[in-house]
């Protein structure tokens, strides 16, 4: 029963026990990771929250919405044009972010602003994708889905209130 | 990962594991960001330093000024790429070292006073701190398995799902915001995840209240 192992075993077994990797290696797999984030998640976002700035703005749009929600974003000490970016939050963080950013370096917000925003957009960051990838995934009743929602409404609420006090 | 799971509190972590999870505290907190002398290599803008000045009296790095659209955001973006790379890379060192179990290990205590759920929801509630998908899996494994019932469930998942995956999203999505900050990222982390405790709690009351109007006949089908 104890004999000596085969070598096709021991081969096997050497193949599936987790290679020991040492400090250099792991940094190493660290940065490719995080090269491939800045390309495919970063990068595209920036695209996307760029372009949409710049439509918004060119068309006027960005000004009409500033004008319109400014009461409301004021609240947080924010210009009424971040909630153009609050609401992108809902469909994509990284876009939402680089919206944010276009506004800042357009002069629209000033940095303590942008940091205000920036803990409120990750609160709702992405909420309708994660409804699917998230709630579904975990077979949270349908009916608690919309209350999901509006806790990070008010998370995102509270966040930037607190970012207030603190910036 | 299961086994890991069903035995929560039997992830060995040594003194290695704390001392990384105090460092990522440490390096993302800021404390050490003003500080002169060696104590700055305690700091994670120290590891990621900064671009030159092209010309004298010009601010650092290669924005220019007066960019506008997409052009704009691909210099935005290529500016942070150094803080993305450095930022992702201490996380992989940190997990690999087990500073995210030394974190899972200390906070499994604190779940029942704080959210009122089974200290099974923490290898979940980790790993959503780098991925949203993972933490959901668990947490509809560790239901299926009978550790967490539906409503330490709902409570996990409603925690996980605001600000989910918080340090991949910060320090990818979030890092182009970085060069406007007037706090560190630490901070903003810090925000996010009270918020996200709040959110659970938020959950907590909404089942409370739900429970209260449900008729009894109902509950008991």
């Amino acid at each position: 029963m104890n004999g000596p192992v085969p070598q096709n075993e021991k081969a096997a077994a050497a193949q599936t026990a987790p290679v020991k990797q040492g400090f250099i290696d792991v940094f190493l797999s660290g940065s490719k990771k995080g090269i491939n984030i800045w390309l495919h998640a970063l990068l595209p976002g920036v695209v996307f929250g760029y372009c949409f700035t710049q439509i918004l703005t060119v068309t006027g749009i960005m000004t009409f919405i500033g004008n319109i929600c400014a009461p409301i974003m004021a609240i947080f000490g924010l210009p009424g044009e971040a909630m153009a970016c609050f609401v992108a939050s809902f469909f994509s963080l990284a876009g939402a972010c680089a919206s944010a950013a276009a506004l800042a370096a357009q002069g629209v917000m000033n940095a303590a602003q942008a940091t205000i925003l920036l803990p409120m957009l990750i609160c709702v960051g992405s909420v309708l994708q994660f409804t699917g990838r998230m709630l579904a995934v975990a077979d949270v009743p349908s009916k608690k889905y919309w209350v999901n929602c509006v806790i990070a409404l008010i998370c995102s609420v509270i966040s930037g209130l607190a970012m207030r006090v603190i910036v | 990962m299961k086994e890991a799971q069903t035995k929560p509190n039997s992830l060995k972590v040594g003194i290695g594991g704390y001392l990384w999870l105090l460092l990522a505290i440490l390096a993302f907190s800021g404390i050490f960001m003003n500080m002169k002398g060696p104590l700055n290599v305690l700091d994670f803008n120290c590891w990621v330093g900064q671009f030159g000045k092209i010309v004298d009296a010009a601010a650092p790095g290669f924005m220019g000024k007066g960019g506008t659209g997409v052009s704009n955001g691909f210099l935005q973006a290529l500016s942070i790429a150094p803080g993305v790379f450095m930022a992702v890379t201490f996380m992989t060192l940190v997990e690999h070292y087990r500073g995210l179990a030394a974190a899972q290990k200390l906070l499994s205590p604190l779940l029942r006073p704080l959210l009122g759920i089974s200290g099974a929801c923490g290898l979940s509630l980790i790993s959503n701190l780098q991925s949203s998908d993972t933490s959901a899996a668990l947490a509809k494994s560790a239901l299926d398995s009978g550790l967490i019932t539906p409503r330490d469930r709902d409570i996990l998942i409603t925690t996980e799902f605001i600000g989910a995956a918080l340090i991949g999203r910060l320090f990818s999505n979030g890092a182009v915001l970085f060069p406007y900050l007037v706090v560190s990222p630490g901070v903003i982390m810090l925000v996010v995840l009270v918020a996200k405790f709040i959110g659970g709690n938020l959950m907590r009351l909404y089942i409370r209240f739900e429970a209260k109007n449900t008729p009894k006949e109902e509950v008991a089908v």
